[in-house]
């Protein structure tokens, strides 16, 4: 197969949104954080396997299996809980590509080692990029509801200091963005990147 | 399927009768009738256990303080349980097991009797990721890909 004529179907936010608000439906009460670790080890069924090395060898925390059984995690990070909100989002990352790429998966018609060096030395970088921006969207929406995002921000812009604040500096409310990701972090247990990536999708929409 | 007996535990038991053995272990035979060999092994017994109690890896691993490495090995089939009573039946406990003593039973019946499961290559290509995308978010090089290949073979055999 031909792998550098690979085309990425485009999928927007909207719609990247939905499947995740759809997923969690499906797997989850309303509560925060989201378990993602346990929907795929308990719900899905999906095997968690820690592997020695898998971030020292292969520069990656976490790769779902082309069967779909099981997703691969580098054992060091998984039993150190400073990654833990890392993993997480790695975690939600690879149940996107599980949701949204298994017919792109299929299409490769993958049959031997032979193939998927051929894939991966000849698939676009650009093209592969949108798998994994796919990927890292659906993460991002599964892991931070919106709906529960502007419910949480607007406690916190809320509170009579913070409004204080606001006035007697004369700052729009997007600009304390970057401040109010640190407590939202914690609440999400994503980082404040994260967070402040679904701050800045919020108020584009 | 070829059945091996390479497992420490068995080995350490092979100077000792069989009544021995059997004194030692003290499997209550009316139970152990319906643990057919032919039944769930005892990775797939464990893991059921662990989901019917809702439990994920990392939960049942803080529980038990045991390594998730070598849990998921024995969910797998790829090493046996530990022989040890005490630890079994700490495992036992965290899983609610219906019944403590047919469930260490079970652990001890399995030592060493993991089935060859040679990691042929259409199972290589299956434990293949769907998509494989470094942290420095790039493509893998050819050397990553190697090495992530020979580990997924190391952790798809069994260790004897």
């Amino acid at each position: 197969m031909d792998y550098k004529r690979t085309k990425i179907p485009f999928l927007d936010n909207a719609l990247i949104r939905e499947k995740a608000d759809d997923f969690r439906l499906e797997y989850s009460n309303d509560s925060l954080p989201l378990d993602i670790e346990r929907i795929i080890d308990v719900k899905l069924k999906i095997d968690i396997i820690p592997l020695q090395n898998l971030h020292d060898h292969c520069d990656a925390d976490a790769l779902i299996t082309s069967n779909w059984d099981a997703i691969y995690v580098d054992y060091k990070r998984f039993v150190d809980d400073r990654y833990q909100n890392r993993l997480r989002f790695s975690f939600a990352h690879e149940i996107g590509h599980f949701v949204l790429h298994k017919d792109i998966y299929n299409s490769f018609k993958i049959k031997s080692e032979k193939d998927f060096y051929n894939l991966i030395k000849n698939i676009p970088e650009l093209q592969y990029g949108y798998l994994e921006k796919q990927a890292n969207m659906f993460a991002n929406n599964l892991l931070i509801p919106r709906k529960k995002l502007i419910e949480e921000s607007k406690k916190i812009k809320n509170n009579p200091d913070i409004k204080k604040l606001l006035i007697s500096n004369n700052i729009d409310e997007q600009s304390l963005n970057p401040y109010i990701s640190i407590p939202l972090s914690k609440k999400f247990m994503v980082s404040e990147e994260a967070i402040e990536i679904a701050l800045k999708n919020i108020d584009n929409t | 399927m070829i059945f091996i007996l390479g497992s420490y535990c068995i080995t350490q038991d092979f100077g000792l009768t069989f009544q021995e053995r059997r004194g030692k272990f003290k499997p209550q035979i009316n139970k152990l009738k319906y643990m057919s060999l032919k039944s769930k092994n005892f990775g797939e017994f464990l893991k059921d256990l662990r989901i019917k109690k809702e439990l994920s890896l990392r939960d049942v691993c803080k529980l038990t303080k045991y390594d998730p490495s070598n849990w998921s090995k024995i969910e797998r089939g790829k090493i046996c349980p530990p022989c040890n009573e005490e630890i079994l039946r700490i495992w036992a406990k965290v899983l609610d097991a219906e019944d403590i003593q047919a469930f260490i039973d079970r652990a001890m019946l399995s030592q060493g009797m993991l089935p060859r499961d040679v990691f042929s290559n259409n199972k290589v290509v299956e434990h293949l990721p769907a998509f494989f995308r470094t942290l420095r978010n790039k493509k893998p090089t050819r050397k990553e890909v190697d090495n992530l290949i020979e580990l997924i073979k190391k952790d798809g055999l069994q260790e004897d």
